[in-house]
């Protein structure tokens, strides 16, 4: 089970991700990821506060997603992850070509028009 | 790939796993023959369901070693399944026989008997060497050619050589312990623990190769390994539009489906897909990758 909400916050789109990310449920974020970018959305930040487990099928949203946006000028910040979740982006190679902050604040920050996000 | 010195050595641990099957089938019908025992019954039983499964598995390899080429282009990954699929399923039908046997056994208990007993004593002590050995080489070979074809049948041998150490035990205690009346309890109980041992194996042997038959994606060990390489190569693709994977038998065969930025040469796509397949296949053992170009996701 997986809730997405969206939130807009000046030109940055939170969109906040509870549940469970796997499998059975990656495809609806990709979805939902694509219609924002369909509608011109161009920074996202996504929070993991309360996502709870992602699997390879999850990871692999972010990767394409992480690629339109590099694609269109965007910029993805990926932040609030819990020790295990950062632990298997760490562990697939993401932490390399994707912003990661600690909270949301940070992550914000570093969507502002004027900052550079180290990848992405 | 057909006709290669891979398939042939895998026919002949079959006909040879067949001619012991064989053997082990007539003497314990010899023994049961010429005994009065509720262990020896489940014993025969057993040693025929295996023989079947095992002669089943010769016949489907000698079928394929004798076929043309280019008929089975992935290999013969499914067949191995199917037969894997059917040892285990006759593993589990040797189970319930001689679960029943022995309930009926424990219900109306009597000592056991007979030249039969003797007969199969030696059995136990010749077969049980017979078939660790060839579980040993069933084991060896089939690590060494990733095939659940050859790890089913060195599942089988091990089993058998636990039934035979069992059986020797259970008719060894049965004839040392006669002067006890609770001794002819020893065959029946000795016959439960050896279906127990059966269906851990059946259970191993049909969950493996009935989720691969389904074609199964790989495990989420091997998915991050291909996520990785293409995190690696984040900047020599455009889009990633998919990964499919799917196991059948020993192979493994993963498609990535890569969107290139249209302005690139054939050389240099042709020069990050080899990369991208090299190293992919170089971590996940068996393994065929294939990048395929793509414009749009799949569905």
């Amino acid at each position: 089970m997986l809730t997405v909400n969206v939130a807009k916050s000046g030109e940055v789109t939170e969109v906040l991700l509870t549940g469970e990310l796997d499998g059975m449920t990656s495809s609806q974020l990709e979805q939902q990821l694509n219609s924002l970018i369909g509608s011109g959305e161009r920074r996202f930040l996504i929070r993991f506060a309360t996502l709870a487990l992602i699997t390879s099928a999850g990871l692999r949203v972010f990767l394409g997603f992480a690629k339109k946006t590099h694609k269109l000028n965007g910029k993805m910040v990926l932040c609030e992850m819990s020790p295990n979740v950062r632990g298997v982006f760490d562990m697939a190679g993401f932490s390399n070509i994707m912003t990661i902050s600690a909270t949301a604040a940070e992550g914000k920050a570093l969507l502002e028009p004027d900052s550079t996000p180290t990848t992405t | 790939m057909f006709g290669s010195s891979g398939n042939v050595s895998k026919e002949e641990a079959a006909r040879t796993a067949a001619i012991a099957g064989a053997i082990d089938v007539l003497v314990t019908l010899s023994a049961l023959i010429a005994a009065h025992s509720s262990v020896l019954l489940a014993d025969f039983l057993k040693t025929s369901l295996e023989f079947v499964a095992v002669l089943l598995s010769w016949l489907a390899i000698r079928r394929i070693v004798g076929g043309s080429n280019h008929q089975f282009d992935y290999g013969i990954g499914k067949l191995e399944n199917l037969s894997s699929l059917l040892v285990g399923s006759i593993m589990l039908l040797g189970m319930l026989v001689i679960v029943v046997n022995a309930i009926a056994n424990i219900l109306n208990p009597s000592h056991i008997q007979g030249i039969g007993v003797w007969i199969s004593l030696v059995a136990q002590i010749v077969f049980g060497v017979i078939n660790s050995t060839l579980s040993w080489r069933s084991f060896r070979t089939a690590r060494a050619e990733n095939s659940p074809l050859l790890k089913s049948q060195a599942q089988l041998f091990f089993t058998r050589a636990f039934g035979n150490v069992f059986i020797l035990l259970a008719l060894g205690f049965s004839l040392l312990l006669s002067g006890f009346s609770w001794s002819v309890y020893i065959d029946p109980a000795a016959s439960l623990v050896i279906a127990a041992s059966i269906l851990i194996s059946a259970i191993g042997v049909l969950s493996s190769s009935f989720y691969d038959l389904l074609d199964r994606t790989l495990e989420e060990a091997d998915q991050i390994v291909i996520l990785r390489e293409l995190a690696q190569r984040f900047h020599d693709y455009e889009a990633l539009h998919g990964i499919r994977s799917r196991r059948a038998g020993g192979q493994v065969f993963v498609e990535v489906f890569l969107e290139f930025d249209p302005d690139k040469t054939m050389g240099e796509i042709q020069t990050v897909a080899d990369a991208l397949c090299r190293s992919i296949e170089a971590q996940i053992p068996s393994s065929r990758v294939a990048v395929a170009l793509a414009k749009e996701a799949l569905h």
